[in-house]
């Protein structure tokens, strides 16, 4: 259940882009961006905070280059630990100016399941290496078939704030593709115009809507998923909300910092 | 009546009390509402007909015990997450490892490339 509250906030957070951002020369992701959001639940018409989600950006040298690493995790409260403790990580190392991954690694501790998946992407042979490791499966590997532009599920939401929102028309649609669950999915959105929401402490602040609507498998979780993005030069994704079948999911920026 | 009364101002109330303890004690308003209305209602009514009214005075109790920790609970603790070493030191871990698999990666283009030339 938890997993596909994480899950499903981070598709319907994480998944907006069109192909061309994608080899866009990326002016708003810095090293050194910690974005904090609370995750909660809706039951019973109430919204419960469940997590703390954090999405964080660093500089990662290896022998040859400088990559960007771009983490989140997601952290039940306490209150929630006795009952169901949650630690995710969720990583992407990509390049700098492009976003565009070479690794994905994500590690969940869900209650007691527990589940680690690696996607290595190989961009010369078209393919991702995919590395499931999880209870009954020890180091399963798959072979992607991927195109140049193929994302994962993070660097997917730091994709769609460098697009230039401010030259869509409204009911504008693009489509990407990424790679979920050892998969490659279609995911699409749509452009909603601007509107003025509450981002807690910093008030109102003029967003980007935009709906997103997921294809193959995923076309089975129904429900209105949408984004709002600052439309400032920061590009914070400031609310996400989706609809699942037992409620709905709401994740709010509550602190930045760059 | 006051019997029907009675019984959903009970269940209200010890629905109500122990939501209040568990995480989700925000939800714990709604039982609790219902079981200090229909508390007060059969209070009331015992009342008028000079019945006995002490465990419909303990349902109101109860009910107003509920609303009292969910409330309290809202205003003064703030939601936290448990600092968590283990998690901390696994994201690290995380790291380095990725660092070693990135250089091997551009360790296997660079054969590709020299293979090509």
């Amino acid at each position: 259940m938890f997993q596909k509250i994480i899950s499903l906030g981070l598709l319907a957070g994480i998944t907006l882009f069109p192909v061309s951002s994608s080899t866009n020369t990326n002016e708003y992701i810095k090293s050194g961006e910690e974005l904090t959001f609370v995750a909660s639940f809706k039951m019973s018409g109430i919204m419960t905070d469940i997590a703390e989600l954090k999405m964080n950006t660093s500089t990662v040298k290896t022998k040859k280059r400088e990559l960007l690493r771009l983490k989140c995790t997601a952290s039940t409260y306490a209150k929630w630990d006795s009952y169901f403790r949650v630690r995710d990580l969720y990583e992407s190392y990509v390049n700098s100016e492009t976003l565009i991954p070479s690794l994905f690694k994500r590690n969940i501790e869900e209650g007691t399941y527990k589940k680690e998946l690696k996607y290595v992407f190989k961009r010369n042979s078209k393919v991702a290496i995919s590395t499931l490791n999880k209870k009954g499966r020890v180091n399963f590997k798959t072979n992607v078939p991927i195109e140049y532009n193929t994302l994962d599920i993070v660097s997917a939401i730091y994709n769609i704030r460098t697009l230039d929102f401010e030259n869509f028309e409204v009911g504008k649609r693009v489509t990407k593709k990424l790679v979920i669950d050892s998969k490659v999915e279609a995911v699409k959105i749509k452009f909603l115009g601007k509107e003025n929401i509450n981002v807690g402490k910093y008030g109102s602040k003029s967003c980007y809507k935009l709906s997103i609507g997921f294809g193959s498998d995923l076309k089975n979780v129904k429900g209105g998923k949408y984004i709002w993005i600052t439309a400032d030069e920061d590009r914070l994704p400031a609310l996400i909300k989706a609809e699942v079948p037992v409620g709905a999911i709401q994740i709010r920026l509550t602190n930045f910092k760059k | 009546m006051n019997k029907l009364f009675t019984l959903l101002g009970f269940i209200g109330a010890v629905l109500g009390l122990i939501l209040s303890f568990l995480p989700i004690s925000n939800l714990a308003i709604f039982p609790a509402i219902i079981g200090l209305i229909f508390g007060l209602i059969a209070y009331t009514s015992a009342r008028k007909q000079n019945g006995k009214s002490s465990f419909q005075r303990i349902i109101v109790l109860l009910s107003l015990i509920a609303i009292i920790i969910s409330v309290g609970k809202q205003l003064i603790f703030t939601d936290t997450v448990k600092e968590d070493t283990q998690f901390i030191e696994k994201t690290e871990q995380s790291k380095l490892d990725a660092v070693k698999e990135l250089e091997q990666l551009e360790e296997e283009l660079n054969e590709d490339l020299e293979e090509l030339d």
